[in-house]
């Protein structure tokens, strides 16, 4: 098996795991999520696979409504980001001369930004919602994309057949689309796989600083973070939650890199 | 190549204004009354109208922007809402201890990801091992390795201290010790993606007929990979690596908020926190400055190496 | 037509034998042979031209002999003896010890055969180095300066710490054959030196390795497509066609009484000025790929001469049909053909 079967092999893998455990998280959930009651911080037992929280709650049953969250806000705010980047890109890439290069610079701009700043100045701001978390998510994610897709369109451009095409007189609109967006694809369809990973990996970053999604919802990264002082009594509070974002965030980034 | 920097700087420069003042006024419109937030809750209305006045919150935005940039660029930037202190005072020791986290990672990550990746010895499994310790860097979230790695290292083998920052002054070694972890936290990120960079770059520069001649003159694996492909390999990495310390804050946000760091990216969440707006303004403009001048630099540092790039 | 007086028969230097150069897996799962069973041997001072089109497996045969293959390649049989060894079967330190030393080579692109980043100079004063590691770096540079001189290239105190970039084509393969003689070779291989180059400067650069043949008394394998190169430089010929040899025999004999159907198409296709010619006679048909080699022998599909039973049967091997002439065709001599 080529090293580029195996990393997809094992990326779908997780994500498919992924997946299961967010779509049937209240099937496979022994306990209610937010449930409290039992054995405050208790360790890994049978009843309890990853022990209890500081409220009691039932830290596996946490980890896998957990899942839920992050399916949720990844893919939506990688599509957020395509919709955005995708245009732009493609208007950067098609446009030629001083308005190619004044795209390029505002591109490489917004690139340049420290996305986890910008995302926790606007959070703070605007407050974070299930919405709003998309929303900047998107808007931090969506240079990467217009620069992937300029990059492709000029070379793309630049290339014969294209050129056959306007020499029989395609207007540059049908051009577009019928030669140029083809050979594209591909590209936007990694780079979203990746950009649902970088998604989940800043919100959960986000909610490790504060600033996810208000409580009680289980969001992995506010887990890690309330579950930081309890380190030495149940680590699991935070290496589970921690280790599933790994997972997931390793999962999608696998399954775009094959697909380059 | 004057004109080069001239016309960069003729672009950053605007850029770099248009941004702080959005950030300024994003900032300023969301948070409301100033004022009230300075004196608390139960202030009297005329207590806040009289603070207003003084302190001009009721000015347009630009004016109040220029007014801000002016005390900025004279050292002022006001006073933080929660401790009252000056916000310079508050960044002023700050700033270094974020800038050596950051300059041991960068470091550390630029010479194990460049040596790594060019020894010659057990190439294939080395390689192998080097790309999924990479790929598994740069997807781990700096939380969960700086969680991980304080509950190895410091709560089951008690090796390390867990949380903390001791200055030079108290002792070099007793530093060094609690360095060590949030710099490897931070590093593994760089390690991870200057790596993938590397190799990219190594594995192109290798089919390039050169490197087959200095083989031909009877050079070893080791000398043909160290000082024909790595020169050249090296050089875009270098680049990236500009690119890369922009980024950084983010990554030091997280990090120095594990291990409770007194750099300014836990400042910067503390602020957030408790909505000090001063201090969350002041940080915001010293990253976005900073991240802007660095990437000048690196572009005009790129122009420098290659000729080309100057039109 | 080389006017050259025939060289002195020195003694055997490098002797091929039964080479087979595979690449696995590349024709549908099975190896590819890139070289397939080939023999030959150079002798001291003598030049060797291999001449073939591309593809025909010459520039792997040299690799190979350099035992710088690339991966996946390897040597899958065979023997290159050489100085009393088998480079075939040489330890990889011993084989950098030759590398550069007693065998060099020289490449077909001078534009980026030179390392950019370091100055021509510092190049030699490498390949001098590594097999000379007490000289002083002060020994090295006048070295290096030497051995530009030796190229002809002027002013060699100031060129020494030029970079690739500043030079010409031709002064870059200067500096190259200069790095390659630095260290006195008993042989050089040359890949294709000439074809990237003007057709003046082709010229210079084979009369400059001539001279310097004649100055060290080295043996040369010349590797080429270029009949003319061929026909100028090389003592004995061996025409090479999907990685075997077809046809071996001395310069002379070549040109003046070709006896493989490929030969003779080689030289048939050759443009002259002094013939009147409508159309310029080209051998039919293509080189077989990997994935689909003939049975028999590999020339079989775009032979005249062919007769299909036999020639398809099985590959024929080199036979002598005359005084130190080879030839791998079940239906030479040509002259009964002629009948």
């Amino acid at each position: 098996m080529t090293a580029r079967r195996f990393r997809l092999s094992i990326g779908f893998t997780l994500v498919g795991m992924i997946a299961l455990a967010g779509l049937l998280a209240p099937w496979l959930a022994p306990f209610d999520p937010n449930a409290s009651g039992w054995n405050v911080l208790s360790g890994a037992s049978e009843r309890h696979w990853f022990g209890t929280d500081d409220l009691g709650r039932d830290v596996y049953s946490r980890v896998l409504h957990g899942a839920q969250v992050s399916l949720v806000v990844g893919p939506t705010a990688a599509l957020v980001a395509a919709l955005i980047g995708v245009p732009v890109g493609l208007l950067a890439g098609y446009a030629r001369g001083r308005l190619n290069t004044f795209m390029v610079q505002v591109i490489d701009v917004f690139i340049a930004l420290p996305g986890l700043v910008l995302a926790l100045i606007i959070t703070v701001m605007v407050g974070a919602t299930m919405r709003n978390l998309v929303l900047v998510l998107g808007f931090v994610m969506w240079p990467e994309f217009a620069r992937l897709v300029r990059g492709q369109v000029m070379s793309v451009r630049e290339s014969l057949f294209v050129e056959a095409a306007r020499a029989i007189g395609c207007r540059p609109a049908r051009v577009l689309a019928r030669h140029v967006w083809p050979n594209i694809m591909r590209t936007v369809a990694a780079q979203l796989a990746i950009a649902v990973s970088s998604a989940i990996f800043t919100a959960a970053s986000l909610g490790f600083l504060g600033l996810g999604l208000p409580p009680p919802v289980a969001d992995w990264g506010g887990m890690v973070q309330s579950g930081f002082d309890y380190l030495s009594i149940n680590p699991l509070l935070s290496l589970a939650p921690g280790g599933a974002v790994a997972l997931t965030v390793l999962g999608f980034y696998l399954v775009g890199r094959s697909v380059e | 190549m004057t004109g080069f920097v001239l016309r960069r700087l003729a672009w950053v420069l605007p850029n770099i204004v248009v941004l702080t003042f959005l950030l300024f006024a994003g900032v300023s419109g969301w948070v409301g009354s100033p004022a009230a937030m300075m004196l608390g809750t139960d202030a009297s209305p005329e207590a806040i109208a009289e603070l207003n006045r003084r302190f001009g919150f009721n000015d347009p935005v630009i004016v109040q922007y220029v007014r801000w940039v002016g005390g900025a660029l004279r050292g002022d930037l006001g006073r933080s809402f929660s401790t009252q202190q000056p916000v310079a005072d508050m960044i002023g020791p700050a700033l270094p201890v974020t800038l050596e986290l950051a300059l041991w990672s960068i470091i550390f990550a630029v010479l194990a990801s460049i040596g790594l990746n060019s020894l010659t010895w057990a190439r294939r499994a080395i390689g192998a091992a080097t790309t999924g310790v990479a790929i598994v860097c740069i997807t781990i979230p700096n939380f969960m390795l700086g969680a991980s790695l304080i509950y190895i290292f410091a709560v089951w083998l008690g090796w390390l201290p867990t949380t903390g920052w001791v200055p030079w002054s108290e002792g070099a070694l007793l530093h060094l010790k609690h360095l060590i972890l949030p710099v490897v936290t931070l590093f593994a990120f760089y390690f991870g993606s200057f790596t993938m960079v590397y190799r990219a770059e190594y594995r192109s520069v290798e089919r390039q007929l050169f490197v087959r001649v200095a083989a031909a003159k009877g050079l070893s694996e080791g000398a043909v990979s160290f000082r024909h492909i790595l020169p050249s390999a090296a050089l875009p990495v270098v680049t990236y690596v500009g690119l890369s310390l922009g980024q950084l804050v983010g990554g030091a946000v997280v990090t120095e908020t594990v291990f409770s760091i007194p750099g300014i990216g836990r400042l910067f969440v503390s602020a957030i926190g408790s909505y000090d707006y001063p201090v969350i303004l002041a940080v915001g403009c010293i990253v976005l400055v900073g991240v802007m001048l660095i990437n000048l630099l690196a572009d005009i540092a790129l122009a420098a190496i290659n000729p080309q790039i100057r039109l | 037509m080389s006017e050259r007086a025939t060289k002195d028969e020195g003694a055997e230097l490098l002797r091929i034998e039964g080479l087979r150069t595979v690449f696995p897996g590349a024709a549908r799962g099975a190896d590819f042979a890139a070289v397939d069973g080939v023999d030959l041997a150079v002798r001291r001072g003598q030049t060797l031209g291999i001449v073939g089109e591309s593809g025909c497996g010459k520039s792997m045969l040299s690799l190979s002999v350099m035992r710088l293959v690339p991966a996946p390649g390897r040597i899958a049989a065979g023997r290159i003896l050489f100085g009393g060894q088998d480079l075939a079967g040489l330890p990889p330190a011993a084989m950098r010890r030759i590398r550069g030393k007693r065998i060099a080579m020289i490449f077909q692109e001078p534009m980026t055969s030179l390392n950019p980043l370091r100055s021509v100079g510092a190049q030699i004063a490498e390949a001098i180095r590594t097999h000379d590691r007490t000289a002083s770096d002060r020994a090295l540079r006048a070295a290096a300066i030497e051995a530009l001189r030796r190229v002809r290239i002027a002013a060699p105190e100031r060129r020494v710490d030029e970079y690739p970039h500043q030079m010409s084509g031709g002064m870059r393969q200067r500096v190259m054959i200069a790095m390659a003689l630095s260290c006195g070779p008993d042989l050089l291989i040359a890949d294709e030196p000439t074809t990237a180059l003007d057709v003046t400067v082709q010229a210079q650069i084979l009369d400059l390795l001539l001279e310097l043949q004649a100055q060290s008394g080295m043996a040369i394998v010349l590797i080429t497509h270029d009949l003319g190169v061929v026909a100028r430089m090389a003592d004995e010929i061996a025409v090479m066609y999907a990685g075997r040899v077809v046809e071996r025999a001395p310069a002379r004999a070549v040109f003046e009484d070709p006896q493989h159907p490929y030969t003779l198409g080689l030289l048939g296709s050759v443009p002259r000025l002094d013939a009147r010619r409508e159309r310029l006679p080209a051998i039919e048909g293509m080189v077989p790929s990997p994935f689909d080699m003939p049975p028999g022998c590999r020339f079989q599909p775009r032979c005249v001469f062919a007769d299909n039973s036999a020639c398809n049967a099985r590959q024929p091997d080199l036979r002598q049909i005359g005084v130190a002439h080879a030839v791998a065709c079940l239906r030479a001599p040509v002259e009964e053909l002629a009948r």
